[in-house]
This record gives structure tokens, C-alpha cells and sequence, in this order.
């Protein structure tokens, strides 16, 4: 492999890859908070893409797509936590699972309903031509998924690390009953984080549209989220943006190397050894929750 | 200024508490005594608003407060600082008393609260970047109390301050508690160790499965054989 080939791979596994670390993102931060792993999230990135292709079909330009979808998709996470979640909060770990899978299954469907099992593309206010650098070639599309993730993590971290809501949010992940006695909402928080999980996902999907088009299932990538949240150690925001890069990254040179196969296998082989070698994750600890 | 009366709680079907009064008055303190189990920890939760009361009432200030939800508590000024202290170990020293000053209507209030914590505990101006998990036992407490602290409580409830502690460090606390109390704050202090909070408090009611089974000044529990010998453990 020569090194322009090599540059070039690098950078689409780069990209794939920040797609599978927004979807961790998703489903790490409300998990942390509220306990509560969302197995409907790949059907809020799907939720997203409909969303925004709603939106663009109804003439609305790229710029205000995205931000009215990720509001959108965040009123709708706070409301799927406040209708269904909080009232399952005490029962049983099985039955939030099958709830939260059963509801995506539902969003899902009535997708399929609506839109049948079409592509729609979603227009980005672009040329997608191809950059070219010497021999390198980028697809702009690729660009923009790189840098949109960049700014989001940079906005979360920042978010978690000065903000009070935000510092509010890692206080309830760490005790809950103290963050009570501090007079913090809890049940605010836990709505406040679904509604930053779905919006990430929905960012996902909307980014995720212009490589794919937008099908039914482009939330079918959640299999690979979770196999980056667990490599990044399901409690860690850092280790779900890792994990996501680096299972991207693993993909795309195992898919050059020895073919589309391996390719599609190769994010559970890496999630089996990476169970075996470090349960926890590269930063997870010992002290995983619920679910 | 806090008045339980006949209070009924606990967890699951069985009550814990079984008809708790006691009354702490303003700037007063108020020790809280009894055996492992008596109920000093759940009678605690119950008036912070952590675990629902199942009859009688709290009130603070005339006010019933036991159906409010915990968060709504603390804005009225009556602040828990729990058994076992639940610090938010991953988050710094200073983080953790920001915590203690969500409620803060302006940024004068948490800088006011930090100078008062940093002048009753100096160690915590000193870590104030370090994880509030990596602290030894006693920080951990004097954390717990400052950030309950930050925005001038009315009425603190402290739940065994002193248990795991080597005795310096001990009377390093009390002497902060006797401080706190002395500048107005009233005090409710639930403990095991009996001699030392029959010295500090006016008054001290003394659990026992769930009922009030003594009360009275230090001076007057201390004169009664039966309870020196069988709730105190003292001879
Ligand atoms: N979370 C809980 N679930 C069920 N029962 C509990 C729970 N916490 C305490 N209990 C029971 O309630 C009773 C009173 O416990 P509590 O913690 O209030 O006592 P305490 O006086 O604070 O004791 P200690 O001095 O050990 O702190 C005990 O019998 C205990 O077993
Ligand atoms: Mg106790």
C-alpha cells in the first residue's frame, strides 16, 4: 500500500469513525446520568434523518436543517424520557431494555410506513467533488463530518467542564442522592440529558445522510456504537470518542486489507479481544452501572 | 424552627421510625443519639426529604415540609450532610462546594461561601484542584460540611461527622460545629459518640428501635443510671 492510499483510508476511517463516536456519545451521557442505556438510540439517528430530510424537502436551507433537527430530535429525547422513562426508572433492568428497544422499533416502523424503504438523498450546500491533494483525494462530505465532531466534542467538553448545568449533569452521575441535597433536579437532569443524546444522534444521522442517503436504516449503525462505547469503557466520554475513531479506523483498513468480509466482522472481533484483554474498556473502572 | 411530630418511616413495607417527635430551636443544638440501628440515619433522610415520611409532619419554620422533594428543601435553608458523606469523588474540591452553591442567586453568594468554607477549613483552599476522592477521611468530612456550608444553611443536620476518624481530627470538627452553631446556625448532630455530643449540645434525644426513649439536657441524661448504662454505654 503506497502512502497516498494509506493517507487517504486514514482519513475515511477518521470520518466513519466520528460518526460511530457521536453515536457512543449518545448513548453514553444519558447512560451516566440516568442509569438507563437507550437500546432505541440507532432509531433516533434514523428519527434525525427523517427529520432533517422533512425539513430540507420542505425548502428549508442546510443552515437551518441542522440546527431545528437537533432541536427537534432533543424535545423529542425529553419527552421519551418523561412519558416513558421516568416511570420505569424502578423496574426492573430488563424491562427498561425491552422498553427503550421496543420504542425504537416503533419509531422505526412508522418511518417505514410513511417513507417505505426508499433513499432519499439529503442535499448539503456543497460541491461533493473531490478535493485534491497531490494524489490524495478527500471527499468535502468527509471534511465536514470530521470537523462538525470536532466542535461538537469540543462544545461538550467544554459543556461538562465550566458550565453549571453542565457540572450539574457529572454530579448526578456521581451521586444522586447528593445531587438532591445540592438542590439539583435530578429528574431535570436525567430529561436534559436524553434530550443532548438524541440531538447527538440526530447530528449523526445528518451528517451520516450525504454518505448513505437516507434509508430506514441508517440507524442500524448503533451495533458499531455500542461496540465503540464499550471499548472506550461505557462510563467515559473521552473513551467513547476513542473507541469510535479507532473502530473506524480498524474497519476501513481491515475492509482494504482483506476485503468487505472482514471488514464487517472485524468490529466484533476487536470488541471479543478487547473484552477478553480489558473488561473495562480503555477508561472504563470497575464500577459500571445498571443495564 | 424544626419541629417533627409523631413521625412514621422507612423503607419497604416496614416502618423504621415509629412515631418520632423531637424540636431543634433556632441557633439551638440539638444531639441525636442512640445505637446502631436506632434510626438516626433514616430519621435524618426523612426530614432532608430523601425518603417520604409515611405520617406525622416536619415542619421548619412553622412550614410542612415533609411533602416536599429534597431539592425544594434545601432552598429553604435546612441542609443534610449525610452519613458517609457522598462527595462527588471524580469532581475537584472546588467543584464539589460550586455544587454545594447551585442554588446561588449571584456569583457574590458562591465567592462569599468559598471565603467562609476556606476560613473554617484552610486544607480545602489548599487541595481546592486535587479529587475530592483522593482526600484522606477527615478532608472528605470537612468537604462534606463546607459544602453544605456555601450558602449560610439555617439549620444543619450533620449525620455521624465523626465516625472513622482519628480522635484529633475529631475534635478538629467538633470545634468547626461549635463555631458554626456559635454564629447562628442551629445544628441537629447525630452521632454515636455520646460524650462528646452530650458536651457540645443544649439538648439531646436518644433513638432507640425507632422511638424516642430519652431526652433531655447532657446534665440530666448523664444523671440517669439507666440511661447512662443502657443507651449511652457510659459507667
Ligand atoms: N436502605 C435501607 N433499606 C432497608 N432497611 C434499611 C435501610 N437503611 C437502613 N435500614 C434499616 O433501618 C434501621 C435503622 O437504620 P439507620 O441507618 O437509620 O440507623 P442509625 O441509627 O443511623 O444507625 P448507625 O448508627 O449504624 O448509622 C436498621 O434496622 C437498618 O437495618
Ligand atoms: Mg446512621
Amino acid at each position: 500500500m503506497d502512502v497516498s492510499t494509506a493517507l487517504q483510508l486514514l482519513f475515511s476511517g477518521l470520518s466513519i469513525g466520528a460518526i460511530y463516536a457521536l453515536v457512543a456519545l449518545a448513548l453514553v451521557i444519558p447512560f451516566k446520568a440516568s442509569g438507563v442505556l437507550n437500546f432505541g438510540q440507532g432509531q433516533m439517528v434514523t428519527l434525525g434523518a427523517y427529520i432533517a430530510l422533512t425539513l430540507s424537502q420542505a425548502g428549508l436551507p442546510y443552515y437551518a436543517v441542522v440546527p431545528l433537527t437537533l432541536l427537534i430530535a432533543g424535545l423529542a429525547g425529553m419527552a421519551i424520557e418523561r412519558v416513558f422513562i421516568r416511570r420505569l426508572v424502578r423496574a426492573p433492568e430488563f424491562t427498561i431494555v425491552i422498553a427503550t428497544f421496543a420504542l425504537g422499533l416503533m419509531v422505526q416502523d412508522a418511518i417505514r410506513l410513511h417513507w417505505q424503504d426508499n433513499d432519499f438523498p439529503l442535499p448539503v450546500p456543497f460541491s461533493t467533488d473531490p478535493w485534491r491533494f497531490g494524489s490524495v483525494r478527500v471527499n468535502p462530505v468527509f471534511v465536514w463530518i470530521v470537523l462538525a465532531t470536532v466542535v461538537l466534542v469540543v462544545v461538550l467538553a467544554a459543556f461538562f467542564r465550566h458550565s453549571r448545568a453542565g457540572k450539574a449533569m457529572r454530579a448526578v452521575s456521581q451521586n444522586q442522592e447528593a445531587a438532591r441535597l445540592m438542590g439539583i433536579s435530578v429528574e431535570g437532569v436525567f430529561s436534559a440529558t436524553w434530550a443532548i443524546g438524541t440531538a447527538i444522534g440526530a447530528l449523526a444521522g445528518i451528517l451520516f445522510a450525504p454518505v448513505t442517503g437516507i434509508n430506514p436504516g441508517i440507524g442500524d449503525l448503533i451495533i458499531k456504537a455500542f461496540v465503540a462505547a464499550v471499548i472506550g469503557g461505557f462510563s467515559s466520554l473521552p473513551g467513547a470518542v476513542v473507541g469510535g475513531l479507532a473502530l473506524g479506523e480498524i474497519e476501513t483498513f481491515s475492509g482494504a486489507l482483506a476485503g468487505s468480509t472482514l471488514k464487517n466482522v472485524s468490529a466484533f472481533v476487536v470488541l471479543i479481544l478487547m473484552l477478553l484483554v480489558r473488561p473495562y474498556g480503555l477508561f472504563g473502572t470497575a464500577g459500571a452501572r445498571r443495564v | 424552627m424544626l419541629e417533627v411530630t409523631d413521625l412514621v418511616a422507612g423503607y419497604g413495607r416496614s416502618a423504621v421510625l415509629r412515631g418520632v417527635s423531637l424540636r431543634v430551636p433556632a441557633g439551638g443544638l440539638v444531639g441525636l443519639l442512640g445505637p446502631n440501628g436506632a434510626g438516626k440515619t433514616t430519621l435524618a433522610r426523612a426530614i432532608s426529604g430523601l425518603l417520604a415520611c409515611r405520617s406525622g409532619s416536619v415542619r421548619f419554620d412553622g412550614r410542612p415540609v415533609h411533602r416536599l422533594r429534597a431539592q425544594e428543601i434545601v432552598g429553604l435553608g435546612l441542609l443534610h450532610v449525610p452519613q458517609g458523606r457522598l462527595l462527588f469523588p471524580e469532581m475537584t474540591v472546588q467543584e464539589n462546594l460550586e455544587m454545594g452553591a447551585y442554588r446561588a442567586d449571584s456569583r457574590a453568594a458562591v465567592q462569599q461561601g468559598f471565603d467562609r468554607v476556606h476560613t473554617l477549613f484552610p486544607i480545602l483552599a489548599e487541595r481546592r484542584f486535587q479529587l475530592a476522592g483522593a482526600l484522606s477521611g477527615g478532608q472528605q468530612q470537612m468537604l462534606a460540611i463546607g459544602r453544605a456550608l456555601m450558602l449560610r444553611p439555617r439549620l444543619l443536620m450533620l449525620d455521624e461527622p465523626s465516625i472513622g476518624l482519628a480522635p484529633l481530627v475529631i475534635d478538629e470538627i467538633f470545634a468547626v460545629i461549635r463555631r458554626i452553631n456559635a454564629e447562628g446556625t442551629a445544628i441537629l448532630l447525630a452521632e454515636q459518640n455520646a460524650r462528646r455530643v452530650l458536651a457540645l449540645a443544649g439538648s439531646s434525644v436518644i433513638l432507640e428501635s425507632g422511638r424516642v426513649a430519652a431526652e433531655g439536657t447532657g446534665a440530666q441524661l448523664l444523671a440517669d443510671d439507666l440511661v447512662r448504662e443502657t443507651y449511652l454505654g457510659l459507667h
